[in-house]
């Protein structure tokens, strides 16, 4: 599995840079020969059919290009700024605790006071969403943190040292990755104690999640790593004197800030989905303490959800905050 | 070709024996093992709780457990599933058949989906293309497997259809871009030049070159739809290899985790080394090379 993954990425890399390389050389033909043969007719840049809108033209003027983005790109910030505000200050959003029960309104329907309306506990819905988003989220970034840490420790061991320890560790990582991640997290959280407090069971997902997904990026950062060993500025760098630890740490690591950036981040909604799986299977994040996984687990009662379609906004908020990672790192890989 | 064949074999071999071992190790230090659902009933004293728990962390002796299970799996024999009450080799065997099934034909309309789809896009201006590849395929993966389980049980169809859902935004995403390349290749450049149609530029110059990468895609499929068909069959309640790993997992089945261990890292190395070997069927030189 491992070898097709690497040639698949190695693959992609490949792509790209042809991709860029072509794009370069048509330009260039097509500005040597004004040979027109594509099949739709090009029209003048500076006619009046491409006129920017005003508003356009003045954003193209005063905004800085890292912070143009179209319109898809934009929605996405703001849906990851909205969860950042809930991450950051979920009392701004909401009026009581997430575990606050108001039993005079068991299964309220939205309204005034309860603008998602309550659970079957009497909790309101909205509270639990809020304080739920900021418990992924905040504990994928922990994960994410844990398991590129890792990956730097190892990955960068095995690049910078080679030889067998280099040979052990990609055995490790084709065993990880060759077992479906879900099967490996699955079976580890299945195997942690039942009956424990819900911080603990908050703590021992991320965990797991933070030390079980560490094998990817560990091969990324090897190969980055590898990379480097034969590099002119590491040759220097040994010419003048420095070696063993203090090189790595010293040239090496920071040069490695880009790729562990993007594994973290790559990380993240990969996280945030794994806890929604095994929250839906009663593995993630125990209750009272809600999550967007355990939110989910409501959802399992689809028969009573024709009478309360607006239980299913916790898989709603999940998909935009995901999908919002996910447009968020592809416009980072293309304009780091 | 053979090299290939081989090697792959060693690996599906070495990996998956340390697959269980390792399996077996997890389970065996996790600090639940031995544990089970009865201990939380309060009616029962501490003498009975510690009487359940003797009796569910026997066989906790890693290397010899070990030792026997590969001895027995050598003559057929899997081992006796302690919480199903069941031989191994009977389980999977009553279950391996809905699975595979599921997982067929889930990575099979999932690839075939993703290509039709990034051929599609092909033809449509670039914007519409990446906005709605763009998009689509951002929603799509961002969808948990458990939840279009719920949709596929709301809905009242196949979870096969599932299992298709969370392939699909995978191969499309890489299909696409392997699309948008070749399209955009010199020769292609060149055919259009020479005022050759679209409909035959597109599928002898753009589509045709690209199908060995269907083929390497499709292993990747097996192993998604094999780890979606774990919380889909949970959910959906069909007896199939997904929904056993999830009863052991819950009942800490110590014999039926080693054993789907092994399953699940065969099956998913199996099905990249068979994608090898059709790789290098296709291109030789790629595949001596590799």
């Amino acid at each position: 599995m491992t070898r097709t993954a690497d040639r698949l990425l190695t693959r992609a890399a490949r792509i790209r840079a042809a991709t860029v390389r072509k794009c370069e050389i048509f330009a260039v033909r097509t500005t040597r020969q004004p040979l027109d043969i594509g099949t739709e007719p090009r029209r003048s840049r500076s006619g009046p059919a491409n006129t920017p809108h005003p508003l356009r033209g003045w954003l193209r003027r005063h905004m800085p290009p890292h912070l143009r983005v179209g319109l898809l790109h934009a929605v996405a910030y703001a849906v990851l700024a909205l969860s950042l505000a809930a991450c950051v200050a979920p009392a701004l959003l909401t009026r009581s605790s997430y575990q606050q029960q108001y039993r005079e309104d068991v299964d309220a329907a939205p309204c005034a006071r309860f603008p998602l309306g309550t659970d079957d506990l009497g909790r309101d819905r909205l509270t639990r969403l809020v304080y739920g988003a900021r418990t992924s989220l905040l504990l994928a970034c922990a994960a994410a943190l844990l398991s590129t840490a890792i990956a730097t420790l190892v990955g960068g061991a095995a690049g910078w040292i080679g030889g067998g320890l280099e040979k052990v560790v990609l055995w490790g990582t084709d065993l990880f990755i060759s077992l479906p991640w879900l099967f490996l997290l699955l079976t580890v959280r299945a195997l942690l104690p039942l009956d424990v407090s819900p911080g603990a069971s908050l703590a021992i997902t991320f965990l797991l999640l933070g030390l079980l997904g560490w094998a990817s990026p560990a091969r990324v950062v090897r190969a980055r790593v590898r990379s480097f060993v034969a590099s002119d500025f590491v040759l220097q760098a040994r010419a003048c004197g420095s070696s063993g630890v203090r090189l790595f740490v010293r040239q090496v690591v920071p040069n490695m800030k880009p790729v562990l950036l993007a594994q973290f981040f790559v990380s993240l909604p990969l996280f945030v989905l794994s806890e929604a799986n095994l929250g839906v299977l009663g593995l993630g994040v125990a209750e009272p303490l809600p999550s967007l996984g355990s939110l989910l687990r409501e959802l399992q009662g689809y028969s009573l959800l024709s009478s309360r379609p607006w239980a299913i906004l916790p898989a709603v908020v999940l998909t935009c905050v995901v999908a919002s990672l996910h447009l968020a790192v592809s416009r980072s890989e293309v304009q780091p | 070709m053979l090299a290939i064949l081989a090697r792959g074999v060693s690996r599906i071999v070495s990996i998956s024996l340390l697959a269980g071992l390792i399996g077996a190790t997890f389970v065996r230090l996790g600090p639940g093992f031995g544990a089970s659902v009865q201990e939380l009933d309060a009616r029962l004293s501490d003498a009975t709780r510690a009487e359940i728990r003797r009796r569910n962390g026997a066989g906790g002796d890693v290397p010899r457990y070990y030792a026997h299970w590969v001895a027995g799996a050598l003559r057929g024999d899997l081992g006796f599933s302690p919480s199903l009450q069941r031989p191994i080799s009977e389980l999977l065997r009553e279950r391996a058949g809905i699975t595979a099934v599921e997982v067929a034909g889930g990575a099979a309309s999932g690839v075939a989906a993703g290509f039709l789809l990034a051929v599609a896009l092909l033809g449509c201006p670039r914007p519409l293309a990446s906005l709605l590849g763009g998009l689509g395929s951002s929603v799509a993966l961002s969808v948990p497997a458990a939840v279009m389980a719920l949709v596929c049980l709301w809905l009242d169809v196949n979870p096969a259809w599932a299992v298709a859902a969370a392939v699909l935004p995978h191969a499309f995403q890489y299909l696409a871009e392997v699309l948008r390349t070749s399209a955009a290749s010199d020769h292609v450049l060149a055919a259009r030049a020479r005022g050759v149609g679209r409909s035959r530029i597109l599928f002898l110059h753009v589509v045709a070159p690209v199908l060995g990468e269907v083929a390497a895609v499709s292993g990747m499929a097996v192993s998604i739809a094999f780890g979606a068909s774990i919380p889909i069959e949970a959910i959906c309640s069909r007896p199939g290899l997904g929904q056993l790993v999830w009863q052991a997992a819950m009942s800490r089945d110590l014999p039926v985790l080693v054993n789907m261990t092994v399953v699940m890292a065969i099956v998913t190395i199996g099905a990249n080394t068979l994608t090898d070997v059709v790789v290098a069927a296709r291109n030789p030189a790629r595949g001596s090379a590799r």
